[in-house]
């Protein structure tokens, strides 16, 4: 990284000191103009409510000019506090306030548990708006039934990987609003107890602000789990569980109707080398790099960082999900990844990859299709390679 | 006292003058005259009998076309009603002045003189009436405020601007929502009032209605004064441009679900005529990074107007933002261009007194502590005050509104003339 000019550093401490601080972080003023703002924001709304009871004097005047001064004494303190955070320490604005706004959510975040990121939102609008459609024509109703038998079946969503809960959570947000009288049915797994807790609580969270529906007849809609995906034990319990619709949520039972991973996708090497300096200092490891042993044990002939897709894929074929996402980390994974699809014992109907912004042109330059083996694979959007689609007939 | 030298003579009777001459300066326009003009009569007495038959006919059989037309038409019917009846009470009081009795005599009198101030109210009010509602009259509004060409004082002069708004909305209780505030990089804030240098700033005033408070304020606003970067004490003369564009009210569903998707609606924007960019990372992205900005472009292709928003933390919200700046100000644009079309239509002399975000409006002159409006002629002073968005700001406003009231019954009126005018020439042809 480039060292920071002083005359820059000095150009923003003539505009606040907090700039300054923030700069090493930010790398541009405008940037650090924006979070110092943010920061602002973040400091003036948590203190606001809680300084009415600690203030004692004896008349009234003294009282509110006292409690005035020590707000904002309090306050300064706060965001230099937080600034010093960001900017000497370089720990993500998502952990100093504690929060990522996704999609209309907002996500809680703390360290242990990977922070949503713009492209997953992306993602996961992009799906939802696609699912919203294939509702609207009638595809997705169960086998047999008729159009207005969805309303008896709830749409069956799985995220492994689950992390802080956000695509989940935005999934059913984005899902449920459009779903009159259906309803949808949310698993999530993750390995890292921190990121389940904090799944519940931002389940909790975003129902208490009321941005996500009040779930129906007391029942949850939304269960997070702790589990290894890559266990026996896990497996095992797919098969066994009962495909029977009547159920209910407790049970997962194939066939499921979307399939969604944000699984880790790091390189050792891309770790290294590609990673921002304080995803690497602060962001959980776990989150992003497969862990080393996982390849030996059983997907000895993919690439190391390929190791997830193969096993989510072999959940796939018991799932039997009708829509299946998973998000990569480039072009050159997705092709990766749809090679080990192409191979599967059932064939997937459509495949496609997606870039980071699936609903943008095209730009020049930017490949609109990618061969696998014999097939052409459509490449949707403008970014980055950042998700696989594959989707089964009804 | 009468060997007082004739300086002071004249000064002596100044001061006997009303006081409210020397305030309020009616520079470039006259207030709209008090008694109706015989068209303005004719075409309200018009309206009054549409109303009366529609309203009978709504009596018999319901139509919910008719009933919005009567609603419509209500406004002038009613104000008509009053003035006549004002009319005719004038008349009979002037047939009791004739009385012989001195105590009715005098009673009529000042009866009289009241019901005169009243008429000439209640005329305003009827003229008010016919002058064509603002289409986007109901609606809140956003306020753009951007400096004028040249220098930083301009900028800084455009934060003090926006700062006014701010509190007046405050002060107002309007609900307001800063929806862009961007600042120039690498310049201090400064001066007593710590002024940044603003680069653009959009204010959303989400109360129905807003649009009508604020669409007096569109225009170039002057400022005179010595900045504060200025080391020799001139004065700077620089703009700050204002621009007030319709907005849409939130959650009313019937209104945004019609015009969103409605192409005959100003606020029409088809999709696929915007270019969507979003801010590139150089790197990898996705888990590689956690950027914390999320910066869009929108850019209507055929007319090549382009909205950028990155000041939330939200992306989903900088993409709404960004949509409803958009919008509005494609709405604004069509919109001047229908007028424009109507303006050449009636080919009036009026067409130059077109408030557009070119002309200048009103000046900041802040070494005399005065404002002045350039449109109503009002000049207010303690300059402080205005820039707090306080009881001056107040004034001139509504001074700003009464104007375009004025404005619009002239051009009603030389409308209505240009109507007779033909009418009888058709007439005169017809007897031939």
């Amino acid at each position: 990284m480039p060292r920071l000019r002083p005359s820059f550093i000095r150009r923003a401490h003539n505009i606040s000191s907090h700039l300054a601080t923030l700069l090493p972080a930010c790398r541009d003023l405008r940037s650090a103009q924006n979070e110092l703002r943010w920061i602002r924001e973040h400091v003036s709304s948590s203190l606001a409510p809680a300084h009415e009871h600690n203030v004692t004097s004896r008349s009234c005047v003294t009282k509110t000019a006292v409690a005035v001064i020590k707000k904002h004494l309090d306050t300064e303190v706060q965001i230099d506090r937080l600034c010093r955070l960001r900017g000497t320490r370089g720990v993500p604005l998502q952990y100093v306030l504690g929060s990522q706004p996704f999609g209309d959510l907002d996500i809680r975040c703390r360290p242990g548990v990977l922070i949503p990121r713009p492209e997953t939102e992306a993602w996961v609008f992009h799906l939802a708006d696609l699912v919203r459609n294939v509702i609207a024509e009638g595809a997705l109703s169960r086998p047999g039934g008729d159009v207005d038998d969805r309303t008896a079946r709830p749409l069956k969503i799985v995220d492994l990987c689950s992390g802080s809960g956000c695509i989940a959570l935005l999934l059913s947000s984005l899902l449920r609003s459009h779903l009159r009288g259906s309803d949808v049915d949310i698993r999530g797994f993750d390995v890292e107890p921190r990121a389940v807790s904090l799944a519940k609580e931002n389940l909790a969270y975003n129902l208490r602000r009321r941005v996500l529906p009040r779930p129906r007849a007391g029942r949850q809609n939304v269960v997070f789990e702790k589990a290894d995906i890559f266990s026996e034990d896990w497996l095992a319990s797919l098969h066994h569980d009962p495909a029977d619709p009547n159920a209910g949520g407790s049970k997962l039972g194939a066939p499921i109707d979307i399939f969604v991973s944000n699984p880790p996708y790091i390189s050792m090497r891309g770790y290294d080398c590609d990673t921002g300096r304080s995803v690497r200092n602060y962001e959980p490891r776990l989150a992003l790099v497969p862990h080393e042993s996982l390849r030996i044990s059983s997907f000895a002939d993919c690439a190391p960082e390929d190791v997830f897709y193969a096993r989510l894929l072999e959940v796939a074929e018991i799932l039997r999900p009708k829509f299946v996402v998973l998000e990569v980390g480039d072009l050159a994974q997705a092709t990766r990844v749809l090679e080990m699809a192409v191979r599967a014992p059932r064939p997937w109907i459509t495949m496609e990859v997606w870039r980071d912004w699936p609903d943008m042109a095209p730009e020049e330059g930017e490949d609109q299709v990618v061969r696998i083996g014999g097939l052409q694979v459509p490449v949707r959007g403008s970014g980055h390679g950042r998700t696989v689609f594959l989707q089964r007939g009804a | 006292m009468f060997r007082t030298p004739w300086v002071c003579r004249g000064r002596i009777k100044a001061l006997a003058r009303p006081l409210s001459r020397q305030v309020l300066r009616s520079a470039s326009t006259d207030a709209p005259s008090s008694n109706l003009p015989l068209v303005l009569l004719q075409r309200a007495r018009n309206i009054a009998t549409e109303h009366d038959r529609l309203s009978t006919a709504l009596e018999t059989e319901f139509d919910t076309k008719t009933a919005k037309r009567v609603g419509e038409l209500s406004r002038v019917a009613a104000a008509l009603k009053e003035w006549e009846s004002a009319q005719s009470s004038i008349a009979e009081l002037t047939t009791l002045l004739q009385s012989k009795d001195e105590e009715l005599r005098q009673l009529a009198q000042d009866e009289l003189s009241s019901t005169h101030a009243n008429l000439d109210t209640l005329a305003n009010a009827l003229s008010t009436s016919l002058t064509p509602r603002d289409p986007f009259a109901d609606m809140p509004c956003l306020l753009e405020i951007r400096p004028g060409p040249g220098g930083m004082e301009g900028r800084y002069f455009a934060d003090a601007v926006f700062r006014m708004y701010r509190q007046y909305c405050s002060r107002m209780g309007l609900r307001a929502n800063v929806l862009k505030y961007e600042v120039v990089d690498g310049d201090e804030a400064m001066g007593a009032s710590s002024e940044s240098p603003l680069q653009e700033a959009v204010l959303e005033v989400l109360d129905a209605g807003a649009y009508d408070t604020f669409r007096g304020e569109a225009g170039m606003h002057r400022v005179q004064r010595i900045p504060s970067t200025e080391k020799s004490g001139r004065v700077h003369t620089s703009a700050v441009a204002v621009w007030v564009l319709p907005s849409f009210p939130e959650n009313d569903s019937d209104m945004t679900a019609q015009n969103f998707n409605d192409p005959d609606s100003l606020f029409y924007v088809d999709p696929k005529e915007v270019k969507v960019e979003k801010m590139r990372a150089g790197g990898a992205g996705g888990q590689h990074v956690n950027k914390t900005e999320s910066a869009i472009r929108l850019t209507h292709e055929p007319t090549g107007i382009s909205v950028s928003m990155q000041d939330s933390r939200s992306q989903h919200q900088n993409r709404d933002s960004a949509w409803t700046l958009l919008r509005s100000r494609l709405a604004q644009k069509k919109r001047e261009a229908r007028e424009e079309e109507a303006w050449a239509l009636r080919n009036s002399v009026l067409s130059k007194d077109k408030i557009t975000r070119g002309d200048k409006i009103r000046t900041y002159n802040y070494s005399q502590d005065r404002c002045t409006d350039h449109r109503s002629g009002l000049d207010v002073h303690n300059i402080a005050d205005v820039l707090a968005g306080g009881e001056n700001l107040v004034k001139v406003m509504e001074s700003t509104k009464e104007w375009l009231v004025g404005r619009a019954i002239e051009a009603l009126l030389a409308e209505e003339e240009a109507a007779a005018a033909i009418a009888a020439k058709e007439a005169k042809k017809s007897k031939r």
